[in-house]
């Protein structure tokens, strides 16, 4: 499935897709494993990507996968970076991401 | 009464790389509040966490808009917005790390910044703009849009 969001998307709409369609949908299918195509270019400081969004936000979506990862598929879950170009963003939302991951 | 407060002598020459400034002197003002505030570390994450978010992308924008406007100068300029990111990236992990973050600490790096960085650094940008007019100066206003901030 794809969700697209408008350009200029903030906190709101993108929690909103995930709370309200993704995560209900991704539950329902009962993954055997998750792969995250970890992009950050949504992060608002991004260049080339127009949304609005803010580390809290990575934050927030990474731990919600991992509490499906760890409810249907023993944490089986591989996260590959994608997207991302500023420097600094990319940086904070990946230090965020792992750090979840690690269960911090 | 606020600590400090924006003036027009601070001006950049850009509506929206001031409103940026204005808010992280909003920013230094909470922080200056809690200084020997009672219950001043609960809060600390929060300011923390919004300031993060302010430098990330003001330090974006004005460097595309450094860029847009030709200001020779940029890279340098840069570089000081990077060591000043990993400061407050610093301060994030210890935070995070349940390391004590003095209030008096941060406030002290963002009033270090606002007269070391913004009066100094920020005005060479602005007078290089104003000797050399750009007739669309203006960078994406991301962050005001993203925030709902319109002064």
């Amino acid at each position: 499935m794809n969700v697209p969001l408008p350009a200029g998307s903030g906190s709101d709409a993108f929690r909103a897709a995930y709370s309200d369609i993704i995560l209900p949908r991704l539950r329902e299918f009962s993954p055997d494993f998750l792969i995250i195509s970890a992009g950050f270019d949504g992060h608002a400081a991004d260049p080339i990507a127009h949304m609005r969004l803010q580390v809290a936000d990575f934050d927030w979506v990474t731990a919600q996968l991992a509490a499906v990862a760890r409810e249907f598929c023993g944490f089986r879950l591989v996260s590959v970076l994608e997207g991302g170009y500023d420097t600094r963003a990319l940086a904070a939302c990946v230090a965020g991401h792992v750090r979840i991951l690690m269960g911090g | 009464m606020q600590f400090y407060t924006w003036t027009k002598d601070l001006s950049v020459g850009s509506d929206v790389l001031d409103s940026h400034h204005k808010m992280l002197i909003d920013c230094m003002n909470q922080i200056h509040d809690l200084i020997d505030h009672p219950g001043w570390e609960e809060q600390i994450p929060a300011v923390m966490a919004q300031m993060e978010e302010f430098v990330l992308v003001h330090l974006s924008e004005e460097e595309q808009f450094m860029k847009k406007i030709g200001y020779p100068d940029w890279r340098a300029h840069k570089a000081q917005h990077d060591k000043l990111y990993d400061v407050v990236f610093d301060l994030k992990s210890d935070i995070q790390n349940h390391r004590k973050v003095d209030a008096r600490h941060l406030f002290e790096i963002v009033y270090d910044w606002l007269r070391s960085h913004i009066i100094a650094e920020d005005k060479k940008y602005a007078a290089y703009l104003a000797a050399h007019p750009n007739p669309d100066p203006h960078p994406t206003d991301v962050w005001v849009r993203a925030n709902g901030r319109s002064d």
